[in-house]
C-alpha cells in the first residue's frame, strides 16, 4: 500500500506540468482561445442574432449559454471523465485505477481537448456516463444520458451503441442486457432523428494518415507512440485469453477509420477504448517479478519519461495553433474595412477564423456533415489555388461570389505554395482587378474590383 | 575469454587495418557526404562545439542530431589532421571485425569458427568501401555489434550494456533497427521458455531507444512527419539512396557464399531453441525487409547485413563441417570445402581486393577549388552532387546541398538547380539564383558536359576562374 501511495504521489507530481505550462503560456499570448473555441463563440453569437451559424449547433452550444468559459467547462468535463473512469473501474485493483488516471493525464487528446476544444470531452463524458448508469442497471438515466449523447450525430449514436453492446456482452452477457440495449439504442437513434442530427459531424476534415494520428509525427490531435505501444502489447498478450480484446481492437480500428467524419471525437473514443489496455500493460510491467531490478527501474523510468515527453512536446507545440498577433490584426482589419456581406476566400483551415474574428462569411471551411458537404467548395478552392490563367481565375472567383481574398504567410510557405508567382499568387499581381487593401506581418488582403 | 582467440582476432584486426591503409578502395573521398562530416568535425575541432544552425548550407539551416561521433574524433582531428580520421575509421573497421569474432565465439565456443567469421567480415566489399570515407557509420556498426555482444553476455554486463545502448541510441537512428530486430526476435520465439529476462531487456531497450530518438528528432518529426524516414529526399534521389536492385545484387554486395551459408545456418537454428541465433536471424530479417521496403538506405543496410551474415556464415561452415564428417568419403568432403573456399575467394575476397572507386574530386579540382578568389560573403551555386565538397574546401556557403532536412519541398530545389544550369537566357536563370542568394555559379567538368556552358553567361556573369573549375560571378539582378 505504501508503494502505491508513493507511486500515486509521483504520478500526480509528474502531471503537474501538464496544466501549469499551458496556463503560463496562455497568459503571454495575444489570443488565448483556440480556433475551435472561437468557432463555438461565433456559433453562440450567430444564434443570439438569429444568423445562420457556420456549423450546426448542438448540446455543447446550449451548455455554453450557461457556462461561458470554455476552458472552465473543459476542465470540469475532464474532472467528470476522471470520476467516471474511476467509477467504471471500481472493481479493479487500486493501482490499475491509478494508472488509468495517470494515462488520462498523459494522453494528448484528453488534456488537449480540455484546453482547446471541450466539445469532444462532452460527448465522451456522456458516453461514459451512459456506460456507468448501464453498469449500475439504472435504465432511465442510461436512456436520458444516451439520448443527450445522440444529439451529436447518427454516426456518434451508432458508434455509441457498438461500445455499449461490447461492454454489455463482455460484462453481463447478451441475454441479461439485450432489453436495455435495444431500448437505449432505439432511444438514441430516435433522438438523433428527432433532433435532426447530421449523419456525421466533424469540423476538421482531415485525410487519415500516420501523420494525422500520431502527435509525435505532427498530428494536431492524436495519440502518442508510447500509449499505442502499451495498448498494443496488452491486446497482443490478451488476444487469445479474452475475446473482448479482439472486439475492442476492431472498435479502435473503426474509430480511427472514422476520423475524417467524426474528427477529434473518433481519436478520443479510440483513446478511451485503449486506455484500460495501456493501463493493463503498465500494471503488468510494474507488478510482475523482474529478474533484473536494474532493467526494471531504468526500463519503467524510460517508459514514463516517454509518455511524459509525448505530452509535454504536444503541449509545447499545441499553443502555436492559436492565432498570433499578426493574424488577429489582419482579421480585425477585415472586420472593420470590409462590407458585412463580404465573402472572403482563403485556405479552408482559416475559414473559422474569418467567421469568428472577422465576422465575415468564409468561402469554405473544413466543416463536414452529411448536410453540409464542403467537397465541391474544396474542389473549387483547389482549382483556384493552382489557377494561373487570369481570365479563367477571375471568372471562377466571380462565379463563386468571392469578394475578398486573404493570403496568410503559412499559405505562402508550403501550405499551398512554395514560390512567388505560383498559381493564384500570379493572378493576384494584376493590380486593376485585385486591390491590396492590407499587407502586414505576411498577411495580405485583396479586394476584388 | 580464450587468450589465443583474442590474439588471433587482434592479428586479424591489425591485418584489416594494414590492408585498408595500404590498399584503400579510393585515394580520396568518393562521397559528397564525407566532406560534410569532415566540415562538422573541423568546426568542432576549431570552436569546441557546433552551432545548431549550419550557416554554410541553404543560407543557414538547422542541424539535426547530436553528432557524437564528430565530437569523439574532433580532438584527434585537431591534433593530427585528416589522417586521424582515416586512422580512426580503419580502427573502427578492425573493432567491428574483432566483435564479429567475439560474438561468433560466444555462440559456437569454437576458436576456428570465430576466426573464420572475422576473416569473412574483413572481406565484405560494401564495408571495405567505407574505409576511404569519413562517416559515422562504422562507429554506429561498432556500437550495434557491441550491443549484440553485450546482450549475449547479460546479466553480467548489464551496466555496460545500458551505457552502450544509450550511446548507440544517441548516435544514430539505426538503433531503431536494433529495437525492431528485438521485436521480431520476441515474436519469432514467443513460444520459447527462456524469454523472461529477454523481455525485460527488450522493454528497457525499446523504451530507451524510442524515447531518445523522439527527443533527438522531435523537431524534424513535427516538420516532416513520417517522411522523415526518407530524410525529405527529392523523388529523383530516392533510387540512388535506397536499394533498388535484384536480390542477387544484394547477395553479391554482402558476399555470395557467406550469404548462402549464413541463410543455411539461420534456417537450421531457427527451428531449434537457440536464442542467440534467432536474435541474429531477426536482425537479418529486419534489415532485408527494410532494404526492400526502401526504409533503410543501401549505404547503411548492406554493410550491416554483411557483418551479421559473417557470424551466421561461420556457423554455416561449422554445420556443414559436422555433416561432412558424417560422410564416408573424405575426398568428397575436402573437395566440397575447397569448392566453397574458391567460391568465397572469387565472390568476396577478389571483389574486395579489386575494389576501386574514383574519388569525387581530382587533386587538381581540389587545388583549384581551394585557390578560388572568392569574397568572404560569397554564396556559391553548384550542383547538388558536390555541394558539400565545395562548401568544405572553399569555406563559403553553398546555395543548396544534398542535406534536405527542414527544406520545404526538396523536389523544387532539384528543379531550380536544373533550371539554372539549363536556362538559355539570363532572365530565366536570375530569379532562381536570387532565390538562393547565389553570388557565384560554379561548373565542374561534368556540369559542362551535362548542361554545356550557358550562352547567357557572357552578359551578366563575369568569369572569375577558368581552370578545372569554371566560376562566374553573378553581376545582374532581376530589378
Amino acid at each position: 500500500m505504501k508503494k502505491e501511495t508513493l507511486f500515486t504521489i509521483l504520478c500526480y507530481l509528474l502531471t503537474l506540468p501538464t496544466f501549469i505550462i499551458p496556463l503560463f503560456v496562455f497568459s503571454t499570448l495575444p489570443s488565448s482561445l483556440s480556433t475551435e473555441q472561437l468557432l463555438h463563440q461565433d456559433v453562440l453569437s450567430d444564434l443570439k442574432f438569429n444568423r445562420d451559424p457556420v456549423i450546426e449547433p448542438n448540446l455543447y452550444h446550449s451548455i455554453l449559454k450557461f457556462i461561458p468559459s470554455q476552458r472552465l467547462l473543459g476542465i470540469l468535463l475532464f474532472a467528470t471523465i476522471l470520476f467516471l473512469t474511476f467509477a467504471l473501474l471500481k472493481e479493479k485493483k487500486p493501482l490499475f485505477r491509478i494508472l488509468c488516471t495517470f494515462l488520462l493525464f498523459l494522453t494528448p487528446i484528453t488534456v488537449g481537448a480540455a484546453l482547446y476544444d471541450a466539445q469532444v470531452l462532452l460527448f465522451i463524458a456522456l458516453l461514459l456516463a451512459a456506460l456507468y448508469f448501464f453498469k449500475k442497471q439504472k435504465t432511465i438515466p442510461t436512456l436520458l444520458v444516451f439520448a443527450a449523447y445522440s444529439t451529436a450525430s447518427i454516426a456518434h449514436t451508432l458508434l455509441g451503441i457498438l461500445v455499449l453492446t461490447t461492454y454489455a456482452v463482455f460484462t453481463k452477457g447478451w441475454k441479461d442486457s439485450k432489453k436495455t440495449l435495444l431500448l437505449t439504442g432505439s432511444t438514441g437513434l430516435l433522438t438523433a432523428l428527432l433532433s435532426k442530427a447530421p449523419l456525421f459531424y466533424s469540423y476538421y476534415a482531415e485525410q487519415l494518415s500516420l501523420s494525422s494520428l500520431f502527435v509525435e509525427l505532427g498530428a494536431k490531435r492524436g495519440v502518442g507512440v508510447f500509449f499505442i505501444t502499451l495498448a498494443a502489447f496488452a491486446i497482443w498478450r490478451l488476444w487469445s485469453k479474452h475475446r473482448s480484446s479482439q472486439v475492442v481492437f476492431a472498435l479502435t480500428i473503426l474509430s480511427f477509420a472514422l476520423t475524417p467524419y467524426l474528427g477529434d471525437f473518433a481519436i478520443a473514443l479510440a483513446t478511451f477504448l485503449l486506455l484500460p489496455y495501456a493501463a493493463w500493460s503498465l500494471h503488468h510491467l510494474l507488478t510482475q517479478k523482474w529478474e533484473s531490478p536494474f532493467f526494471y527501474y531504468v526500463g519503467i523510468c524510460a517508459l514514463i519519461c516517454g509518455l511524459l515527453f509525448t505530452q509535454l512536446a504536444y503541449l509545447d507545440r499545441a499553443y502555436t495553433y492559436l492565432p498570433d498577433q499578426a493574424a488577429l490584426d489582419a482579421l480585425s482589419f477585415a472586420k472593420e474595412k470590409t462590407p458585412p456581406n463580404a465573402v472572403i476566400f482563403s485556405h479552408p483551415q482559416n475559414g473559422y477564423l474569418i467567421e469568428s474574428i472577422a465576422d465575415r462569411k468564409a468561402y469554405t471551411t473544413t466543416y463536414v456533415t452529411s448536410s453540409s458537404d464542403p467537397r465541391f467548395k474544396l474542389k473549387v478552392s483547389d482549382l483556384l489555388f493552382n489557377e494561373r490563367n487570369f481570365e479563367e481565375g477571375v471568372a471562377l472567383i466571380k462565379s463563386a461570389g468571392i469578394t475578398h481574398i486573404l493570403i496568410t504567410p503559412h499559405m505562402k510557405n508550403g501550405q499551398i505554395w512554395y514560390r512567388d508567382g505560383e498559381g493564384l499568387l500570379f493572378i493576384l499581381r494584376d493590380k486593376n482587378t485585385f486591390k491590396k487593401i492590407y499587407s502586414k506581418g505576411g498577411y495580405d488582403l485583396y479586394e476584388i474590383q | 575469454m580464450d587468450k589465443r582467440l583474442l590474439y588471433g582476432l587482434f592479428l586479424i584486426g591489425i591485418a584489416a587495418m594494414i590492408f585498408s591503409l595500404a590498399f584503400p578502395p579510393a585515394a580520396d573521398y568518393t562521397k559528397d557526404s564525407s566532406y560534410f562530416h569532415e566540415r562538422i568535425i573541423s568546426t568542432i575541432a576549431q570552436n569546441g562545439h557546433i552551432s545548431s544552425i549550419d550557416a554554410q548550407s541553404y543560407q543557414g539551416r538547422e542541424l539535426t542530431g547530436l553528432f557524437i561521433f564528430h565530437y569523439f574524433v574532433a580532438p584527434f582531428y585537431a591534433l593530427f589532421g585528416q589522417s586521424a580520421l582515416h586512422f580512426i575509421t580503419v580502427l573502427l573497421l578492425a573493432g567491428c571485425i574483432v566483435l564479429v569474432g567475439i560474438i561468433t565465439f560466444d555462440l559456437t565456443h569454437s576458436r576456428k569458427l570465430s576466426l573464420i567469421a572475422a576473416i569473412t567480415a574483413m572481406f565484405i566489399p560494401s564495408l571495405m568501401q567505407l574505409t576511404s570515407e569519413t562517416s559515422p557509420l562504422l562507429f554506429t556498426f561498432f556500437l550495434f555489434l557491441s550491443c549484440i555482444a553485450l546482450f549475449f553476455r547479460l546479466p553480467q554486463h548489464q551496466y555496460l550494456y545500458a551505457t552502450t545502448l544509450t550511446l548507440f541510441a544517441l548516435t544514430s537512428p539505426l538503433s531503431l533497427i536494433y529495437a525492431l530486430s528485438f521485436t521480431a526476435y520476441l515474436l519469432i520465439s514467443s513460444h520459447k521458455k527462456y524469454l523472461k529476462r529477454d523481455r525485460e531487456v527488450y522493454i528497457f531497450s525499446t523504451a530507451l531507444i524510442i524515447w531518445l530518438q523522439l527527443i533527438i528528432y522531435k523537431k524534424a518529426l513535427f516538420f516532416h512527419g513520417i517522411s522523415l524516414i526518407y530524410s525529405n529526399l527529392p523523388q529523383t534521389y530516392l533510387p540512388n539512396v535506397f536499394f533498388d536492385q535484384h536480390i542477387l545484387t544484394l547477395l553479391t554486395l554482402v558476399g555470395f557464399i557467406p550469404a548462402l551459408l549464413g541463410a543455411y545456418a539461420a534456417y537450421h537454428y531457427v527451428s531449434r531453441a537457440k536464442r542467440e541465433d534467432i536474435f541474429l536471424f531477426s536482425i537479418v530479417l529486419v534489415i532485408i525487409t527494410l532494404l526492400f521496403a526502401r526504409l533503410l538506405t543501401a549505404e547503411q543496410g548492406i554493410p550491416l547485413l554483411g557483418l551479421v551474415i559473417s557470424i551466421l556464415f561461420a556457423q554455416g561452415i561449422g554445420l556443414l563441417n559436422t555433416q561432412l564428417k558424417a560422410l564416408k568419403s573424405k575426398t568428397l568432403s575436402y573437395a566440397l570445402l575447397t569448392l566453397i573456399f574458391i567460391a568465397f575467394l572469387a565472390t568476396s575476397v577478389v571483389p574486395t581486393l579489386t575494389l576501386h572507386k574514383e574519388p569525387l574530386l581530382t587533386t587538381q579540382e581540389k587545388t583549384d577549388l581551394a585557390t578560388l578568389p572568392l569574397p568572404q560573403n560569397a554564396t556559391i551555386m553548384t550542383t547538388l552532387d558536390k555541394a558539400h565538397a565545395v562548401a568544405f574546401i572553399t569555406k563559403r556557403p553553398v546555395a543548396a546541398d544534398s542535406n534536405f532536412l527542414f527544406v520545404d519541398n526538396s523536389d523544387f530545389v532539384v528543379q531550380d538547380i536544373d533550371n539554372i544550369y539549363s536556362s538559355s537566357f539570363a532572365s530565366q536563370a536570375l530569379p532562381f539564383l536570387e532565390r538562393y542568394s547565389a553570388t557565384h555559379i560554379l561548373y565542374f567538368d561534368e556540369d559542362v558536359k551535362k548542361y554545356g556552358l550557358n550562352s547567357y553567361l557572357d552578359d551578366c556573369f563575369k568569369l572569375i576562374s577558368n581552370t578545372s573549375i569554371i566560376l562566374y560571378e553573378v553581376r545582374c539582378t532581376t530589378q
